[in-house]
Order: C-alpha cells, then sequence, then structure tokens
C-alpha cells in the first residue's frame, strides 16, 4: 500500500508565560519527537492516558496547533511548512471527528446546512448539487433524509456523531482523524459507530487516527496501534502484537489493567505505582522510568528510541525501551 | 427473605418527576437488598435510572423528583418519610456517597484538610487538634502519599486519582455502613481506575460496608461486584449472582449489551453486535415490556408487562421469553 502521511520527529510544546510582560517560563511539552508512517485505508490507533499527548498530536497533525518542531509529510507535500495560504487546497483532505458530538454542532444551523458547510466553503458543486450530497451523506451514515431539515438539539449523542462524520466525509478527504469519537456514547451506540466508521472506510477507501483511550475499541479497529506516554511513542506495530505480544512494560500495564468481563479470567492487578509525571518537567533519560517496575540506574542516561527486537524482526513492531530483551515474556494474557 | 446481614432492603420504589409535560416515572417497581460485606452492582445506560436510584437513597432528589411509592428500609427503619433533618444524620454517618466527578464535587477555595476535616467537626463535634489527626489517619488510610503535606493542599493541585481518593476518605471518616459508588472510575485512566478499585475492595475487607457500586462499565462490575442488577427504562431487567449473570445472561438486553463490548479476540471483518434504536425517554409512556421496540426476540406477549420470574434462587428475569410458552426460536 502506498504511503499517505509521514511523521518525521514531530514534537509539539505550548509555552508557560508569566508576569505582566508574559515571559515564557517554561513549556509544556505535549508532543515529543514523534515519528511513524501511515499507509493509505490503514487505520493507525493511538493510545494512552489523559495527558500522553495523544490529542495534542492529533491537532497538530491537521495543523491545528502549529507544530514546534519536525516534519508532516501528506502525499510527499511538506504539509507541516506551508503557510495558511498555500494549506488551504490541503485542509479538505484531512478531516476532524471530535469527541463531544454535544459541543461539535452549531445548534443554530440546520443539519442540511452543517453537512454542506464544508463544500460551500471550497465552492464545490451547484446549490442543487450539493442539496444531493447532502441527501446522499446523510444516508450513507443511517440516518433518513428527513433529518436535514432539523437541528442538532432533536437528536441522541449517537445520530449527532453520525451527522459529524457525515460532514467529515462530506469533502471526499483522504485521511479522518478521529478524536475519541465513542467516548461519549452508551456501549450499545458504541458499536453502532464503530461498525459504521469501518464500512465507510471500506467503501470510501478512508485511511484513519484512531485516537482513544479504550484499548479494546482500539484494538478492534486498528491494523496498527501506537501507544503514547507522555507525548512519546513508546510502543507501535501491529495491533493483534501489541496486544498478544506487548514489549513495553507500560503496554505490559496498560493491557493488565483493562476490566474484563470474563469472570474467570485473573483479577486485574494494578502493578503501576504513582501517577503521571508533569509533561512540564520531563524524567531524563526513559520517560516512564519513574514508574517501571523493572528501571535500572541506566534508564536516567539516555532516552531509548524506537527499534525492531531480534526476537520479533522486522514486523514493525518496535518498542521505546532499553531492557525490552530482558523483560521478555512476563505478559501472560 | 430479610435477615440479620441486611442493611438495606427496598421495596417497590418508584421515584417520579414533574415537568412541563406531566409526570414521569424514572425508576418504577424497584426491589433489592443489600447485605454487610457485599458489593451490589447497578449497570445500565444513560437514562436508565441508575443515578435517580442512589440519589432516591440518599434523600437528594432534585426539587421536581419524589419518591412516590415504595419503601427503602436501612437496618429496618423506613427511610421514606423521615424529614431533611432526620436523613442528615443518617446521611454521612450511615450511608456515604461518591461521585463520578471528583473536580466537581470537592470545594475549590477550601483546603484538602478543612474538607474531610469537615466530617469529623458535623458528626463528631471533636476539637481542632484531634480532627487534624483523624484527619491525617484517614487519607492515609485510603493512601494518599505525604498526607500531611496534602493537607495544606487545595483541590486543584491534586490529579483525578487523588482526588478521588480525598472523596473515599471523606465518605468513609465516620465509618458508614452503606458506600454508595455513583460511576466512581468513569472518569479515571485505566491504570487509576484499578488502583482506585483495588482500595475499594480492600477498605470493604476491613470496614465491612455494603457498598452499592452504580456504573455503565460491564467490564468493571466483573471485577468489582458480588451481585448484579441490569436496569433498562427506570426498571431492573435482571438480577443475578455476578457469575451467573456473566456466564449465562438471560434478558435479551443484558445478551445485547454484552456481545456489544469489543473483545480481545473481535476483528473488524466481523461486525460487532449492536443493539438498533436508542433508549427510550422517560417520558416515552408505553406499556409492556420497555426493551421490546429495541429487541431482536420481541414477540405478541411482550405488549403485556413482562413479571419478574426466578430462575433459580440466585438469578431472576423480567422477559416473557423465559416463560414456558413462549416461542421456542428465542433463546
Amino acid at each position: 500500500m502506498p504511503q499517505l502521511l509521514q511523521v518525521k520527529d514531530l514534537s509539539k510544546s505550548f509555552p508557560i508565560t508569566a508576569g505582566i510582560f508574559k515571559r515564557t517560563v517554561g513549556s509544556v511539552k505535549a508532543v515529543n519527537e514523534v515519528s511513524f508512517v501511515i499507509n493509505e485505508g490503514e487505520t493507525l490507533g493511538v493510545v494512552g492516558e489523559s495527558g500522553c499527548g495523544k490529542t495534542t498530536l492529533g491537532r497538530t497533525l491537521i495543523r491545528l496547533y502549529e507544530p514546534s518542531s519536525g516534519e508532516i509529510i501528506f502525499k510527499n507535500i511538506n504539509f507541516g511548512q506551508l503557510d495558511e495560504h498555500e494549506l488551504r487546497p490541503y485542509r479538505r483532505h484531512i478531516q476532524m471527528i471530535f469527541q463531544d458530538p454535544y459541543s461539535s454542532l452549531n445548534p443554530r444551523m440546520s443539519i442540511r446546512r452543517i453537512i454542506e458547510e464544508p463544500l460551500a466553503i471550497n465552492k464545490i458543486g451547484s446549490l442543487k448539487e450539493r442539496e444531493q450530497k447532502a441527501e446522499k451523506l446523510i444516508e450513507m451514515v443511517g440516518l433518513p433524509r428527513s433529518c436535514l431539515e432539523r437541528f442538532p438539539h432533536e437528536f441522541s449523542g449517537g445520530q449527532r456523531q453520525r451527522i459529524a462524520i457525515a460532514r467529515a466525509i462530506c469533502l471526499d478527504p483522504d485521511l479522518i482523524i478521529a478524536d475519541e469519537p465513542v467516548s461519549a456514547l452508551d456501549v450499545s451506540i458504541q458499536s453502532q459507530i464503530l461498525n459504521l466508521l469501518v464500512s465507510l472506510q471500506k467503501m470510501l477507501g478512508l485511511t484513519i487516527i484512531f485516537i482513544s483511550h479504550d484499548l479494546l475499541v482500539v484494538k478492534y479497529i486498528s491494523d496498527r496501534i501506537a501507544v503514547m506516554y507522555l507525548g512519546f511513542i513508546i510502543e507501535i506495530g501491529p495491533a493483534d502484537q501489541v496486544f498478544k505480544n506487548p514489549l513495553h512494560p507500560y503496554t505490559k500495564a496498560l493491557l493488565k489493567v483493562i476490566p474484563s468481563i470474563d469472570r474467570h479470567k485473573k483479577k486485574l492487578a494494578s502493578n503501576l505505582e504513582g501517577e503521571l509525571p508533569s509533561p512540564i518537567d520531563l524524567p531524563s533519560g526513559c520517560p516512564f522510568r519513574t514508574r517501571c517496575p523493572h528501571q535500572k540506574p541506566e534508564c536516567a542516561q539516555d532516552r531509548p528510541l524506537l527499534r525492531d527486537l531480534k526476537r520479533t524482526g522486522a514486523n514493525g513492531h518496535q518498542v521505546a525501551c532499553h531492557y525490552a530483551e530482558e523483560i521478555g515474556d512476563t505478559h501472560e494474557p | 427473605m430479610t435477615s440479620a446481614n441486611t442493611l438495606l432492603d427496598v421495596q417497590d420504589l418508584r421515584v417520579s418527576f414533574r415537568s412541563d409535560d406531566g409526570v414521569f416515572d424514572a425508576v418504577s417497581g424497584l426491589n433489592f437488598e443489600l447485605a454487610v460485606g457485599k458489593t451490589l452492582a447497578l449497570v445500565g445506560e444513560s437514562g436508565c435510572g441508575k443515578s435517580v436510584t442512589s440519589l432516591a437513597i440518599m434523600n437528594l432528589l432534585p426539587e421536581n423528583g419524589l419518591i412516590s411509592d415504595g419503601q427503602i428500609r436501612f437496618m429496618g427503619r423506613n427511610l421514606v418519610p423521615l424529614s431533611f433533618k432526620e436523613m442528615a444524620k443518617i446521611r454521612g454517618n450511615d450511608i456515604a456517597m461518591i461521585f463520578q466527578e471528583p473536580m466537581t464535587a470537592l470545594n475549590p477555595v477550601y483546603t484538602i484538610g478543612q474538607q474531610v476535616g469537615e466530617v469529623f467537626k458535623i458528626h463528631h463535634n471533636l476539637s481542632r487538634k484531634e480532627i487534624n489527626k483523624h484527619t491525617q489517619e484517614i487519607l492515609e488510610r485510603v493512601k494518599i502519599p505525604e498526607a500531611e503535606k496534602r493537607m495544606r493542599e487545595y483541590p486543584f493541585q491534586l490529579s483525578g486519582g487523588m482526588r478521588q481518593r480525598v472523596l473515599i476518605a471523606m465518605a468513609l471518616a465516620c465509618n458508614p455502613k452503606i458506600l454508595i459508588a455513583d460511576e466512581p472510575t468513569t472518569a479515571l485512566d485505566v491504570t487509576i481506575q484499578a488502583q482506585i478499585i483495588a482500595l475499594i475492595k480492600e477498605l470493604q475487607e476491613d470496614m465491612q460496608m455494603g457498598i452499592l457500586f452504580i456504573t455503565h462499565d460491564l467490564g468493571v462490575v466483573a471485577e468489582i461486584a458480588d451481585d448484579v442488577m441490569v436496569m433498562y427504562g427506570g426498571k431492573v431487567v435482571e438480577k443475578a449472582n455476578a457469575d451467573s449473570l456473566f456466564t449465562s445472561p438471560e434478558h435479551p438486553y443484558t445478551q445485547a449489551l454484552l456481545a456489544s463490548i469489543p473483545k480481545p479476540g473481535d476483528s473488524k471483518e466481523n461486525p460487532l453486535a449492536t443493539i438498533p434504536g436508542m433508549v427510550p425517554s422517560i417520558k416515552e409512556q408505553f406499556g409492556g415490556c420497555r426493551f421490546r421496540n429495541r429487541c431482536p426476540h420481541a414477540y405478541v406477549d411482550c405488549e403485556k408487562v413482562p413479571q419478574f420470574k426466578a430462575i433459580d434462587h440466585e438469578h431472576s428475569v423480567a422477559c416473557h421469553l423465559r416463560n414456558s410458552d413462549a416461542p421456542a426460536s428465542a433463546s
């Protein structure tokens, strides 16, 4: 599959200012030297706990936030460096779906206007064509045509998320960045939306970056998974591999604490002490070392980079840990 | 069936809400018992009436809500007719509650020590020195590191997990017999959630509280519950011992709910099970089984209200399909 997006050493930090002159006194390092590639038609899941930088990553990729450093190569164009004017024709190729369907739709606009607006802004089609497109889109996301004349408040969370999806696919984008699109929904509705995303992906050949804190949801929808911790990608690989054979101690710990509906399974054991360090003052060396059960003095020296392990070969499963070989298969699924 | 071990015995509880369009039942025909040292999970989707149930027990219903029928017996005493003042003595002392959002449940302008200490002040009338001593003890008990220092800090200085620990400390300060936990881990990350669940279990072991655990997350239920009640549209549809519920769910709603959660082995080649449509609003008053318009097995009998039937001594379900004369195709 051809490559659609390549991210090289992408970082994003937010300055912290103080005093009347707004002097910069530090910075929140939200995304740190993140690199990955995503191929056409693929779904990359990004998981991590709150504050790990997954949302900032999504918003930086779409240039809602300006990258602090690094490159975003989208379809062989240096997307990260385009200025506002040059950016405009490319914006439509990347669309976003947000978590909260209650605040992402303008309450004063009819559903028809919400869905047609991207077409109008990009001056695509005649009035008539836009109308037809909106009708086609609303049916594609599983809502009746009559919905178009109604307003967001008349819809439930699941239906609103369908409308948000219709708006996102309206410009025939190549890449969809979905930031926790099902987290605000009840489980019975969550599965409807996941099925819809999968079927639209097949139908339209979409590439999806699926950001979520819910490991089971990410596992279900993703071809590959990137695990983030304190703004770093600490493990990336094929979804099955990451789940069956996690290499990083953090991934192992995360998988252990997913509550399971299987009562026969060993009950969850929280083996992670403490909490996330501050992203203002990152630990030296390995970002995870302050909570890692296997930490050694050397972990404070160099920051481990993503690398292949001999044992797994070059199957795209990479981990950022100095001692991944030694820690071995301590995860029992 | 009420035994000496029963802390809470809820009988035929009905909670109604007044609105501009009339009066609606948010919860009706609710029966359950909570025993010493046991955890009963109340599970369901938004709007099923699970939080309303907890607020009714605490007598904290909003102004337009009232308990229109039934009894809530705490150790034999009916709480429903009690005045707000009488109830205030029970609340916090005997029945305590923790909430979902640990940020909004704490007052941002008082220190942690002041807020936890207030519990001792109100319920025990102790001196300042004793209050501080007790506060520090209880904070250490919920495993807040450097409790003495944390006491002087404000809620914004604490992480979500630490704030939830503070709330648990406040709830447990008076050794309550019952703890009502309303989605206590929903706002937390999974690693922190695991810590909080472990803490609640450990404290229950020590103090033998009965816990009413309200959640929408069946995974969390499987981790913590002894017994489970599944609610849908203001009614309990299935009640069972947790092992029995997860191995052989009987109600079509419970079955569908369990099936719609992605499992580690699922692949996107196979669509997830879904429940068509959505949860009915409490204002949609239709007779019979509340689930019938979404149920794949619905048949003519479902227009009548299903009775609660015991399958065995620890599993009962409200579904016509479990009657002997139901169509054979459905199970």
